[in-house]
């Protein structure tokens, strides 16, 4: 599923830019704006997190959301990445943008 | 005579339940700070094994002031760092350069380990082909 999403890192070589995910490939991106288009696995999408994705598309890297990406779908898409993966403490909290 | 054993031979690994991911990044882009353009985990219960891993690169247009360019795929557990295939490349004004490296181990990637995929040009001006593909096949360990 190619969702918008925000990056963090800082664009060096110990701490690139990348999406807060255990799993994706960049389909396209503006590092200088800190996000891209991202294709994430599909079971790695909580159903709730790919309601929202599909009820606001993006057809580019700087028109924001109508709304902003809830607080609860990002904890309950981080809860989903925790149980997907089972590594004990590592986490992920990734955004939509 | 009658042998009785409780030894059974686990199936091979490509019979365990095996999922193939195939990771590829591939764009003709400009001057870029270091991103990784994709990444491979893996879950709790099962191991990969990282088959094949290339990574390219080639001037499309040349830049007008040079630097170094890097495209390379390393894995990572939370603290150590390997690198599989790595090209790291000063560029050129007036030349167009095309490299490529190609990993020759298969290396096996244990719960929580990752694979990844990254480029960097520092150069000023131009685009240049970046080629970063790698194939994993997961399974149950």
């Amino acid at each position: 599923m190619i969702i918008r999403m925000q990056f963090i890192g800082s664009g060096t070589r110990d701490d690139p830019f990348h999406p807060d995910l255990p799993s994706f490939t960049n389909v396209s991106d503006a590092v200088v704006l800190g996000r891209g288009f991202v294709d994430v696995p599909s079971s790695d999408v909580s159903p709730d997190v790919a309601a929202f994705v599909q009820a606001y598309p993006t057809v580019d890297l700087t028109t924001p959301l109508p709304v902003p990406f809830p607080q609860s779908l990002a904890n309950s898409w981080a809860e989903h990445l925790a149980r997907q993966y089972d590594l004990g403490n590592v986490r992920w909290h990734p955004v939509v943008f | 005579m009658k042998i009785t054993s409780y030894a059974v031979a686990r199936p091979a690994y490509y019979d365990r339940n095996a999922a193939r991911t195939a990771q590829r990044y591939a764009a003709d882009i400009g001057p870029n700070s270091f991103v990784v353009r994709w990444t491979a985990t893996i879950a709790a219960g099962k191991k990969g094994f990282c088959e094949n891993a290339f990574v390219l690169f080639r001037t499309v247009t040349l830049p007008t002031a040079v630097s170094w360019s890097d495209v390379y795929i390393y894995s990572s557990d939370g603290v150590t760092s390997l690198t599989l295939a790595n090209i790291g490349i000063y560029g050129s004004t007036t030349v167009y350069q095309t490299i490529q490296d190609k990993s020759t181990v298969q290396l096996t990637l244990y719960p929580g380990a990752t694979l990844n995929g990254a480029t960097n040009n520092q150069n000023t001006g131009g685009t240049a082909t970046n080629v970063v593909e790698a194939q994993i096949t997961t399974f149950d360990a």
